[in-house]
């Protein structure tokens, strides 16, 4: 088997191709190679001194983490049920006698009558009347001045 | 240059860190004819072809306190030089055009256009011809036929095996003999030997 050279191979291959003188027929610019160098320098200069956008591990680390931990919390909370619209913690604190002295009973019904009285059924009133003794409803009667014969006749 | 340094004194002095710059500079005074001529040849503008080989060095710069020494300095920054070009001409086909053809298309064009080109009109056939290779085939013709490299050298440049450049290299003559023995080319070569 033959063994050409690359140029005898050429020739074979394609000879007009082979025939053909092999100049550059590109241009460079006067002066480019002298600049160039000086260009290069001075674009690694500048990468050099330029700030570096690429931020390290740790300094994304130390910005994601606080954003982190808050989007936990959120979601802890609001799964929890414990958020801004969950029902809320309330300390109570017991009154004093001067305290519970000084509360005006007029406020206390005023309240009340605030109050949804159709939240309230017959049944409800009904057990707390059970538990009451003859002396109890007779002492709270005469607490609130009610006419006894009255009511007695309103029942029959 | 008559006193250039070899590129073992180049590298032994750029490994001093006060003397990292100037060694740099010799370098690039020193390889960057060669490496312009064959980045050139890919990207044919002159401006892009500054572009790419200003990336080039760049990359050179940031990668030559690795360089080992085990290869040549010429073809190390050979390896990084035709890597920049394929890189460069896949972005020009990702990005404002979409196939090979539009590539080829744009680079005649800029053949045709552009000032600093001085060829003849069967050299400018030739570089036509060369274009309208894949690309990876057109580096392989332009290292054979324009830089006269061997095979080994053009292996470990490309990372291809030598048979396979052998293949790539014969199949692109072949294109290139075909195309620029057109008829009308070759009337064309008639008519201006006769002038001449």
């Amino acid at each position: 088997m033959d063994h050409l050279t690359d140029n005898e191979e050429l020739k074979r291959d394609a000879p007009f191709l082979n025939g053909l003188p092999k100049a550059d027929p590109f241009v460079v610019p006067d002066g480019f190679f002298e600049r160039f160098p000086h260009q290069v320098q001075a674009a690694i200069t500048s990468r050099q001194t330029a700030p570096t956008y690429a931020w390290s591990g740790w300094k994304r680390l130390a910005i994601a983490l606080p954003i982190l931990v808050v989007v936990c919390l959120g979601a802890w909370m609001f799964t929890s049920g414990n958020g801004p619209d969950g029902p809320t913690a309330v300390a109570i604190t017991p009154l004093t006698d001067n305290e519970l002295d000084a509360i005006d009973d007029n406020e206390i019904f005023a309240a009340f009558d605030e109050a949804d009285a159709s939240d309230i059924t017959s049944e409800d009133l009904g057990d707390v009347a059970l538990r009451l003794n003859d002396e109890e409803l007779l002492a709270y009667l005469e607490n609130e001045d009610a006419d006894i014969t009255e009511l007695i006749t309103e029942i029959e | 240059m008559s006193e250039e340094l070899s590129d073992e004194a180049l590298l032994a002095m750029f490994a001093k860190e006060e003397s990292r710059h100037y060694a740099f500079n010799l370098i690039v005074r020193k390889h960057q004819r060669r490496l312009y001529s064959s980045v050139r040849r890919m990207v044919t503008d002159h401006d892009e072809t500054q572009d790419v080989l200003q990336n080039i060095f760049i990359k050179a710069w940031q990668g030559l306190m690795n360089f080992r020494g085990d290869a040549q300095l010429f073809s190390w920054l050979y390896r990084i030089a035709h890597n920049e070009s394929i890189t460069h001409l896949n972005k020009m086909k990702r990005g404002l055009f979409t196939s090979d053809e539009a590539v080829t298309s744009r680079l005649t064009s800029t053949l045709d256009s552009s000032e600093h080109f001085n060829g003849d009109a069967i050299q400018k056939k030739l570089q036509q011809a060369v274009m309208r290779l894949p690309t990876k085939q057109r580096a392989v013709f332009n290292m054979k036929y324009f830089e006269e490299m061997k095979y080994e050298e053009m292996s470990r440049v490309t990372g291809t095996s030598v048979g396979a450049l052998k293949a790539s290299y014969h199949i692109a003559t072949k294109k290139i003999e075909d195309w620029i023995t057109r008829p009308d080319l070759l009337a064309g070569k008639r008519d201006q030997t006769k002038r001449t």
